[in-house]
């Protein structure tokens, strides 16, 4: 087995551009064997990071490895990554059938017979201009080629931008029946969190260039809840000083709090208060954890406006 | 290695195991003849068009003025306006097809170094058609109106391997150029370009005033003589490879543009 060696690791990983550090001190450990969401907001740096994981850009300071070997320039670890990314560029006039022909050159494991059956699921026009592809075929391409490409470690940047709801349910089943038959790394960053989270072993969030969580999935799914209880009975139990607020939203009497950092003593307690403890999606766990808390003094009100609004539309009909 | 390690996922029994350092190279150029539009259709429309053109120019010429003889056209070879479309593609192969080669996960030595080999393919396909093109041009008294499109002053009457080392360095010579500005734009976008069209102009102009101030342009003009059109088409050669060189390190550093 491979497991000695992580697929990726990084030490002090920084990269700026100018003034701007897209990338700050990002310390990350990446199973291999694994499927990982690389998770963050608009411009957090998780394309910086695969740009610099594939070799395609060069660290400011610090230290990537791929496969235990630095990426850049570095054919050996090259061959054996696939990146798909959002904004590919392709050659002009290019189309489908040319990327078709061509991707195979370049990756050792291609199976033609699964690309075809993926150009029919994705309903791919092979010969039109690649200029002229709607987005959503665009990414189709893209996800064709990494999927077919077999890669030992295969990133995925946001591959699925305008595909529909059928489109990517099809991507999430091929690529988990084929992630099964032939085991790899998959490197995926998407903002539709809720529906790949039970793709992902691994997550790791960055926000502002920063690492702000790593860690198995499994982990964070049981680490965070809602509290729900009359407002004095929630407060009392945060004061207790176990849980670390991330939002908190108030009506009438009944207070909600996402905490993170749940474990067997705080359920207890939580219980013993009388209070509700409900599980929280890991989408609201990162949307809390990568800005929501930023908006701490305004959010409430507003959430609980929101909320109020939704009950009367309900009410009207 | 611990390349034999990382095979192991994902690898199948079919695997032909990791490219040898030329097929990766070979791979880029095959890449950039994977879609032929731009590197084999387009230059031959375009010297197809030229051809036609002049031809029916000479044509009329002939008939207007009713003299069966050469016109001045024969100083400038029509051919020469092939030459700028060679650039434009050397510059759309090292930014596009740069892009999607780094996205298949190539070096960007490799990719220079298959782009160099594409350089010379092309050049040397073209030098074949347009000696070939020479010749039957010769043997049909300039397409039967006395037209000179595949006739360069340069060689004049010239023989096979003078044509042939002649079209190629020009050709090889423009696409060099063209992977220069290309590089330019990759690494250092429109400012890139910007700088180096000024840097160009400034060191053209200074070399003349130089040559001017000095007076120079005698030993410039023995010099040509000295080398002759085979010397010539063969220094131009160095040129070219300074700037295939220039290109390469530029992209050396460059990131592809998203």
């Amino acid at each position: 087995m491979t497991t000695a060696t992580p697929a990726i690791e990084t030490r002090g990983l920084t990269k700026r551009f100018g003034a701007m550090t897209a990338l700050d001190d990002v310390t990350v450990t990446i199973p291999a064997g694994s499927i990982t969401g690389l998770l963050g907001r608009n411009g957090a740096g998780k394309t910086t990071l695969m740009h610099v994981l594939t070799g395609q850009d060069f660290p400011s300071e610090g230290e990537a490895r791929v496969f235990g070997q630095r990426p850049a320039e570095n054919a050996s670890v090259l061959q054996h990554i696939a990146f798909i990314k959002e904004s590919q560029k392709y050659p002009d006039d290019f189309k489908p059938k040319h990327v078709l022909t061509s991707a195979p050159w370049f990756f050792e494991n291609w199976d033609a017979d699964f690309a075809a059956q993926l150009v029919d699921d994705f309903r791919l026009p092979l010969n039109r201009r690649i200029k002229k592809l709607s987005r959503g075929q665009l990414s189709a391409v893209g996800v064709i080629v990494g999927l077919a490409s077999r890669a030992p470690l295969t990133f995925f940047d946001e591959p699925y931008l305008g595909l529909d709801a059928v489109a990517r349910q099809i991507f999430y089943d091929r690529l988990l029946t084929d992630y099964a038959k032939f085991p790899r790394t998959v490197v995926l960053s998407t903002h539709l969190i809720d529906e790949v989270a039970n793709l992902l072993e691994h997550v790791v969030v960055i926000d502002q260039g920063r690492v702000i969580l790593d860690s198995p999935a499994e982990e964070l799914r049981g680490r965070a809840a809602s509290v729900i209880g009359p407002r004095a009975e929630v407060d009392a139990f945060l004061a207790r000083g176990r849980v670390e607020t991330l939002h908190r939203e108030e009506l009438g009497g009944t207070a909600s709090v996402l905490v993170d950092g749940i474990d067997d003593v705080v359920r207890a307690d939580a219980l013993n208060s009388g209070l509700q403890l409900t599980p929280v999606t890991l989408q609201q766990l990162i949307v809390r954890r990568t800005g929501g808390v930023l908006n701490d003094a305004a959010a409430p009100a507003a959430e609980a406006a929101a909320l109020r609004g939704r009950r009367t539309a309900g009410a009207r009909r | 290695m611990t390349a034999v390690g990382i095979l192991e996922p994902g690898a199948r029994n079919t695997a032909t195991g990791p490219a040898s350092s030329f097929e990766r190279v070979w791979r880029i150029v095959r890449l950039h003849y994977a879609n032929r539009l731009n590197s084999v259709i387009a230059p031959l429309n375009i010297a197809l068009l030229i051809f036609l053109v002049f031809w029916i120019v000479q044509a009329l010429v002939v008939y207007a003025t009713g003299q069966n003889v050469q016109s001045g056209q024969g100083n400038v070879p029509g051919l020469i306006y092939f030459l700028p479309y060679q650039i434009v593609f050397a510059v759309q192969a090292t930014n596009l097809t740069f892009a999607y080669a780094l996205g298949l996960s190539s070096t960007r030595r490799d990719f220079s170094l298959g782009t160099w080999l594409m350089f010379l393919i092309q050049s040397a396909g073209f030098s074949f058609i347009f000696t070939a093109m020479s010749y039957l041009e010769e043997w049909t008294t300039g397409w039967g109106v006395h037209a000179q499109i595949f006739h360069t002053p340069l060689y004049g009457t010239g023989g096979l391997g003078l044509r042939l080392l002649t079209f190629f360095s020009f050709v090889v010579f423009m696409q060099c150029v063209g992977s220069v500005f290309g590089a330019v734009f990759v690494r250092w976008h429109a400012v890139g370009l910007y700088v180096l069209g000024g840097a160009m102009v400034l060191v053209l102009l200074g070399s003349i005033a130089l040559i001017t101030f000095n007076q120079w342009w005698m030993s410039v003009g023995a010099w040509f003589v000295a080398v002759g059109p085979a010397g010539f088409a063969a220094w131009l050669l160095l040129p070219a490879a300074l700037f295939a060189v220039i290109g390469h390190l530029a992209l050396r550093r460059a990131t592809p543009k998203s």
